[in-house]
């Protein structure tokens, strides 16, 4: 499992970052977007998978429980990571406004900047 | 260039045109998605979601109120109370949304205010800041109530992501309608648009 | 009392710039008073100086580096510090007057007091690095100081002239300060005199030497570095003044002074400083008598005086060291008065070219009568302070043939020659500009109606031209009070010096007398003399060598082009140079620990289930990328997201797993609103091959890099974690049976309160890029409804 989702991990990493490194600007997005993803796996798998059950205290006590610190910065991360999307989306929509186009080939800056 | 020059020349002058007309404009080549959101939904999501609002929110603050003990909390509560609003404003439009005149971006003050709050409130006792306290209520009827300041601050949390979800969605979904005309700059003929007299 | 005393123009600057914006008419006066109590404050310890127990201060900075705030008055230090007060409140008086009120006047006054800070900081600092500090600080400010009229390109040239040949000696100086702590262990400079034999004898002697003297020299404008000076004459004339002739370029004189006991002494150092500085003096003084302009003239001027102060510092007896220090106070006196009368001519003429003056003598006598004393004290005639000088300028020299520069043999003789020649062209060019600008006629043309300066900039030359008689009255009291206190503690013995009008009939008044007489005849012959001068063929000039290799072409454009390799201003580039750096930095540290790491962990069974959801999220995407549309590419991103929260759930995380689900849900919703107002393609701008390849490359070692990471980061643990605390205390301390809840509400509250911060300013941050205002767009369609 560990092998496996180390593989899925970097197929996220490396769609995320070829999409990041296009011209479009939507196209940008949506890699920060599979980025995004690939850091809550990688976090998910810094904790031991498989370790026992879910980080829930109930009368029966459990023999072992999932690591729950990975699992609270995840679930920040999360938020975070939906906060900017959000953003950048945002961002996106107004750069296309104001700049009359979504290629950052066209979008770059002045030679004396 | 060119293919976007001519998108934004028909839909800049076509924007006059529509707004009196009421038909959705047409970006090149995509499905429309109409100019008011609630034209052209399916009736049977225009009635439900009268009902399934009040079930959304049910859920919602039952999983803020079980979170100290069950899956769920305040993230998970403001998310749902928030797509339970995203679904009513999907299905109803903006007429409603106008109509329920809240500005979501108070709510997202009051939740900050609400944790900071009980965090000064611990400081105020002399306990360092964010100190939270817990215990058990008898009550005559319901039993034993496990109550915990962790709650007032999960409220805060709670209110601060849906207001924050809720904003955003609002902001997007109202930008470019009556009110804002929709700001496409056209700039003829230029390879570079790149605007100088912005700071 | 010390410290205080040098940050109060430092604290004074910064509260002038704070406020400065209502007082900016009326700076001056604001400012006026702080070099004046600087300058009471110095004279106040004068007798104390004198009976060996001057002011000091000490508050360790960095001990292990030797680096102590260290200050301390002493005889050499409280001369300049005199100098540089007293000048000071002259020059904010004059400035007054000379600046207009709508110049910047906060920005001037500011950088007028951060260079009196610093220039009392370098020659008051006790810990060399002090000094070092202080002396670039006055490089900077007075590289803002030059520029100060920054629209005029001839400003900008002169003032990064500066700030290059400043900053470059201060490098050298830097590296000798060093190179003293190595070899001698302290940066305090009375330790470090103590230790002289060390230095002396150490192989980093001669590199110590040379950087330190290229350092002073740089600073003083000697040859070849001299040619800052005179393009820094764009500064207003004040300036000029008080940086460029009285005490700024006084700082490289400062310093060779505190370093002739500890670094002087032998044939080299004998050698070359006084080389350099005699030089300076004929070469200053020839390219003097060449130019129009009148600053010009007082720049090269200042040159060739320098120069021969350096010369006096050179020759290294106790009579020439006190011949320097005198001469420094002197210099001072008549060339500050005479820079000032420069910019009273200017002011009301509106024009420097002696080709266009004359004869102002009869429209601006007080004028003319201040820089009558000016020229021929400078000059070097009697009843003035120069003469003085010049005579003790002769007796060194002389003194010097049989005495330290013996060593030259009969070359010796040279030395007096040299002095010779070089103050023959100071006489000439003294005179020249005097009956030049004064004498004759009155010319018809000049740009403004010439009349007399105002009161308020007439007084500071005149108390500095007064200054001319006084010491040459009373130069005995300027001996007991100041300079026998200097050259005793520069000697380390007590000394007793006594300076007269008449050393009876000697070699150095015959040279004087053939000085005055040379002299006048060139200022009589000088027409003929000047088509000789003009008609020499040219040597290699350093301001050429300078213009090659600095400005334009030469360095500058070189960094630019550096510059241009990496700076592209392609958004893709730089993030590129961060991948590239990421993954170096995190390879690099992993090849490094190979051999303490394992890298395939113990792996735990898996279902076929696993298989299929693994090959779920690599096709969608595979499916985001390869996508020509935004919408299949947008729905892939969401199964994406929800195989991810799938996953979330089957590994035992229900509360990620309920998130995952919403957010994705309101993502995609967010998305699909927002694409009403993005562009409709999706698919990439065409890229060349090349680049399409080098962005797969880079994106699948990024992803390997990160899988491995992955699997080393589950197959090792360093350390046991610190989540068993939270599970075995969740019920007890917070009564919580949700440990991931319990975590960030009540453990980790803080880190959650943070988190909201931040969703926070992002919805903050979106509704403010929609509500903002449109840039105004070319062709407007439609009203703007705000």
């Amino acid at each position: 499992m560990e092998l496996l989702i180390a593989i899925v991990i970097g197929a996220l990493f490396s769609a995320g970052i070829y999409l990041l490194l296009s011209r479009t600007l939507l196209r940008i997005l949506l890699g920060v977007s599979l980025t995004t993803h690939g850091v809550l796996l990688l976090l998910l798998a810094m904790g031991k998978l498989n370790a026992g059950a879910a980080p829930l205290l109930h009368a029966r006590a459990a023999a072992a429980y999932a690591d729950p610190l990975p699992q609270a910065l995840i679930l920040t991360a999360i938020v975070i990571g939906f906060g900017i999307t959000a953003f950048l989306i945002v961002l996106c929509y107004r750069a296309y406004q104001v700049l009359g186009s979504d290629d950052t080939e066209l979008c770059r800056g002045a030679e004396n900047e | 260039m060119k293919p976007y020059a001519k998108t934004k020349t028909s839909e800049t002058l076509s924007n006059k045109t529509d707004r009196a007309a009421g038909s959705p404009k047409t970006p090149q080549a995509e499905p429309t998605a109409p100019r008011d959101a609630s034209k052209g939904n399916p009736l049977i999501l225009q009635t439900s979601i009268r009902w399934l609002v009040y079930i959304i929110l049910f859920l919602a603050f039952f999983l803020f109120w079980y979170g100290h003990h069950a899956p769920g909390g305040g993230f998970i509560a403001g998310l749902i109370t928030a797509a339970a609003v995203l679904l009513a404003y999907l299905a109803l439009g903006s007429r409603w949304l106008h109509s329920l005149d809240f500005d979501f971006k108070y709510l997202v003050a009051i939740g900050l205010s609400l944790a900071l709050v009980c965090g000064l409130a611990a400081v105020l006792l002399g306990r360092p800041f964010l100190t939270h306290s817990f215990g058990v209520l008898s009550l005559p009827l319901l039993g034993d109530i496990q109550w915990t300041t962790a709650t007032v601050f999960d409220l805060g949390v709670y209110c601060t992501v849906c207001g924050a979800c809720l904003s955003i969605i609002t902001a997007i979904g109202e930008s470019g309608r009556d009110g804002r005309p929709d700001r496409k700059v056209h700039i003829p003929g230029r390879q570079n648009p790149r605007h100088k007299d912005e700071a | 009392m010390l410290a205080a005393i040098i940050l109060l123009p430092f604290l004074y600057g910064i509260a002038l710039a704070c406020c400065g914006c209502k007082l900016s008419p009326r700076a001056g006066l604001f400012v006026l008073p702080v070099p004046i109590v600087l300058f009471l404050y110095f004279v106040w310890q004068i007798p104390r100086v004198a009976a060996g127990a001057g002011a000091a201060f000490s508050c360790p900075l960095l001990p292990q580096l030797g680096i102590d705030f260290a200050l301390g008055l002493n005889g050499v230090s409280l001369i300049f510090a005199l100098l540089i007060s007293g000048i000071g409140a002259l020059i904010c008086c004059y400035s007054i007057g000379y600046l207009k009120p709508q110049e910047n006047l906060t920005a001037y006054y500011c950088l007028i007091l951060f260079f009196l800070g610093a220039m009392l900081g370098v020659v008051v600092a006790r810990n060399l690095m002090v000094l070092y500090l202080f002396w670039e600080w006055t490089s900077v400010t007075s590289f803002l100081l030059i520029g100060f009229w920054h629209d005029r390109s001839r400003a900008r040239y002169g003032a990064q002239k500066a700030l290059f040949l400043t900053v470059c000696g201060g490098f050298c100086l830097f590296a000798a300060f060093v190179l003293l702590y190595t070899v001698a262990g302290s940066l305090d400079i009375d330790t470090l005199l103590q230790r002289k034999e060390l230095i002396l004898h150490s192989p980093a002697y001669i590199p110590i030497l040379i950087l330190t003297v290229l350092g002073a020299f740089t600073k003083s404008a000697q040859i070849p570095f001299h040619i800052w000076l005179p393009d820094a004459m764009e500064a207003p004339t004040p300036i000029s003044c008080f940086l460029h002739s009285a005490t700024m370029v006084k700082a490289g004189i400062y310093l060779l002074l505190i370093m002739t006991p500890l670094l002087g002494g032998n044939a080299l150092w004998f050698a070359a400083v006084s080389g350099v500085g005699l030089l300076s003096l004929i070469w200053g003084a020839y390219q003097a008598l060449k130019q129009t302009d009148l600053k010009a003239i007082l720049a090269y001027s200042t040159v060739s005086q320098l120069g021969l102060i350096v010369a006096l510092i050179g020759f290294g007896s106790q009579a020439s060291l006190t011949a320097a220090l005198f001469h420094t106070v002197n210099h001072a006196t008549f060339k500050g008065s005479l820079f000032l009368v420069a910019g009273m001519i200017d002011h009301s003429c509106g024009t420097r070219d002696v080709r266009r003056l004359g004869g102002l003598a009869k429209v601006m006598p007080r004028t003319a009568v201040l820089a009558a004393c000016g020229c021929l004290a400078m000059a070097g005639l009697p009843p003035f302070n120069g003469f003085l000088s010049k005579e003790l300028f002769f007796g060194s020299a002389l003194e010097a043939v049989s005495g330290n520069l013996a060593f030259l043999g009969g070359a010796a003789w040279l030395i007096p020659a040299l002095a010779v020649l070089g103050s023959i062209f100071t006489f000439a060019y003294c005179l020249l500009i005097l009956f030049r600008v004064f004498a004759g006629p009155l010319p018809a043309a000049l740009p403004q109606t010439p009349h007399e300066a105002p009161r308020i900039m007439l007084w500071p030359s005149a108390i500095l031209a007064s200054f001319t008689l006084i010491i040459a009255f009373f130069p005995n009291l300027l001996a007991r009070y100041l300079l026998t206190p200097a050259i005793s503690g520069l000697l380390g013995e007590t000394v007793r010096i006594h300076i007269a009008f008449w050393h009876g009939f000697n070699l150095s008044l015959l040279m004087t007398l053939l000085v005055f007489a040379l002299g006048f005849a060139l200022y009589k012959a000088w027409p003929q003399a000047r088509k000789l001068f003009f008609g020499l063929p040219k040597l290699c000039s350093a301001n050429a060598v300078y213009d090659r290799l600095i400005p334009g072409n030469g360095l500058i454009a070189a960094a630019g082009k550096v510059t241009d390799l990496y700076m592209t201003r392609r958004l893709q580039d730089y993030i590129v140079f961060n991948l590239l750096f990421f993954l170096c930095m995190t390879l690099g540290s992993i090849f490094c620990h190979v051999h303490g790491l394992r890298l395939l962990p113990e792996i735990s069974p898996v279902s076929p289930f696993a298989y299929a959801w693994a090959a779920c999220i690599i096709a969608a995407a595979i499916a985001v990328v390869r996508s020509q549309n935004r919408i299949p590419a947008v729905l892939s991103l969401g199964a994406i997201g929800y195989s991810v929260s799938f996953f979330f759930a089957v590994f035992c995380a229900p509360d990620l797993a309920l998130t995952q689900l919403l957010i994705e849900t309101v993502s995609l919703a967010l998305f699909f609103l927002a694409f009403r107002h993005l562009p409709a393609s999706f698919a990439d701008k065409p890229q060349s091959r090349r680049r399409k390849r080098f962005n797969l490359l880079i994106a699948l070692l990024t992803g390997c890099c990160v899988s491995l990471v992955a699997l080393i980061g589950q197959s090792n643990r360093m350390f046991s974690g610190i989540s068993g605390y939270y599970v075995e205390n969740a019920k007890a301390l917070t009564g919580g049976s949700n440990i991931v809840n319990v975590i960030l509400v009540d453990f980790r509250g803080l880190d959650t309160m943070g988190e909201i911060s931040v969703i926070a300013v992002a919805a903050i941050g979106v509704f403010v890029l929609i509500g903002l205002s449109p840039v105004k767009p070319f062709n407007r369609q439609g009203g703007d409804r705000q």
